[in-house]
């Protein structure tokens, strides 16, 4: 399946029409950005009202250019900025803190604005290797994780600062959920908490392009 | 239904004719996307009344020691469509569209819930449809010959039909049927590479925020439901797009 879907794209650049800019095909970046609400703890129950968890994102980006496409991909790893809580609830829950790694791929078009840098917009997926801690009101601490895919996009733009060197400015947006992880809940023997990493980030970064 | 559809799509088209006075551009274009969360978390009054869920299939997901669970992904949605477009005065443009969009993968799994007392494995199967025609109204920016950059926003007639089937591991069923037109807002963010001076390559981030009124379920069996269906969520597009002119 890899090796399909490598040599299709393989292929398909291959096949564009347009000559490639020397200094324009392959750009490693490292970004820092922010997510506001992490985990959509609240809207697993209704009754739960919730300060919501901020995070840090640290990330390395690479992109590779060819013509009007382009494909993004790399990684990115929250930090804690503040713990979720859950301030009156029906569930068990009393403070959580969830973090993760995110490797997403984008495919899309990009929009070069001469020598000045450039727009680009895509649609992806992403894996997310997601670990947290659930603090339970009965005071014991709960630890969880997951591994599971998402689907999103992305846009960005991108700066010239030297003719490398790009300032780049990213949104993203994932919609991804695990399976039941925790019990949170008395009423019934089930496991009911899921981690949600559904939601949109923003990323400031600088490009430098090797190739 | 699409007799209607087609008149008004028909109607706007023609009334943006006059435009060419002012010396507007027209153009038309098919997508084809995705759209994760089709139907948003596809919650029914049942969902809570029956099979204690209260929001929708992100609660329905459970895991219990001793049961053949399987997750249930929230629907991801494949769309289509085409559209047709009036930029005047270089800088304005009114776009409509056409769009159909499906659930293609997520929406089915099982999981467990209390029957009186009981807990029982219960089989579930979402499945979500729409058309809907968005009209917007923006600003479309040129780059030289090579590139537009378009921001949108207005609204779509947006029908909806949603059903789901459940099945509980003693054969008791419940199934729900609802069908149902909303006005959501929707805002398009949308990028052109002219591979030549009249046809681009388009992408596009959609976002529609809105729903129907509570619907009631179509169904009978397993008693009768209420629900919204929730157009909201996001769509991304990768498409071709004509322009009569060079623009």
């Amino acid at each position: 399946m890899f090796k399909k879907v490598f040599t299709c794209i393989t292929m398909i650049f291959l096949c564009l029409p347009v000559s490639l800019r020397a200094d324009d095909i392959f750009g490693l970046g490292i970004h820092l950005g922010a997510q506001h609400n992490v985990g959509y703890v609240g809207d697993q129950d209704s009754s739960m009202l919730t300060d919501p968890q901020n995070s840090m994102l640290l990330g390395l980006a690479v992109k590779v250019n060819a013509s009007f496409f382009f494909i993004r991909t790399g990684f990115d790893t929250t930090f804690l900025l503040n713990q979720g809580k859950v301030v009156e609830n029906s569930s068990q829950i009393e403070k959580y803190k969830i973090n993760y790694v995110a490797v997403p791929f984008f495919l899309g078009l990009r929009f070069p604005i001469r020598d000045r840098g450039e727009f680009y917009m895509g649609g992806g997926m992403a894996y997310f290797l997601g670990s947290g801690e659930v603090t339970l009101t009965t005071g014991a601490t709960e630890d969880i994780s997951s591994v599971n895919y998402g689907y999103g996009f992305i846009t960005g733009i991108q700066f010239s600062v030297l003719p490398d060197v790009r300032f780049y400015m990213e949104w993203e947006y994932f919609d991804a959920r695990s399976g039941a992880v925790l019990k949170t809940q008395s009423a019934y023997a089930w496991d009911n908490f899921y981690i949600d990493y559904t939601g949109h980030r923003i990323l400031l970064g600088v490009m430098y392009y090797l190739l | 239904m699409n007799c209607k559809f087609l008149t008004y799509f028909a109607a706007i088209v023609i009334i943006t004719f006059p435009l060419r006075v002012w010396g507007a551009n027209y153009a038309v274009g098919v997508y084809g996307g995705f759209a994760p969360s089709l139907g948003g978390d596809l919650n029914t009054a049942q969902h809570y009344s029956e099979f204690q869920s209260s929001n929708g299939i992100d609660g329905m997901n459970r895991e219990l020691d001793g049961y053949s669970t399987g997750r249930i992904d929230r629907i991801l949605g494949v769309t289509g469509g085409g559209l047709f477009k009036a930029i005047f005065h270089d800088y304005y443009q009114v776009r409509m569209a056409l769009n159909y969009t499906m659930g293609y993968f997520g929406g089915s799994g099982k999981t467990v819930f209390d029957d009186g007392g009981t807990t029982r494995l219960l089989e579930c199967e979402y499945t979500f449809r729409e058309l809907d025609v968005p009209v917007t109204f923006g600003i479309s920016i040129p780059f030289w010959k090579d590139i537009r950059i378009a921001f949108s926003c207005g609204l779509a007639y947006a029908y909806g039909d949603y059903s789901y089937s459940f099945e509980a591991d003693n054969g008791q069923q419940w199934k729900g049927s609802f069908k149902g037109w909303g006005l959501p807002l929707v805002i398009i963010l949308e990028g052109e590479y002219f591979i030549t001076d009249r046809v681009a390559a388009s992408t596009a981030i959609v976002y529609y925020k809105g729903s129907t009124k509570v619907l009631k379920d179509g169904s009978d069996t397993g008693g009768t439901d209420f629900a919204r269906i929730d157009f909201s969520g996001y769509r991304y597009n990768l498409g071709v797009t004509f322009y009569f002119r060079s623009i």
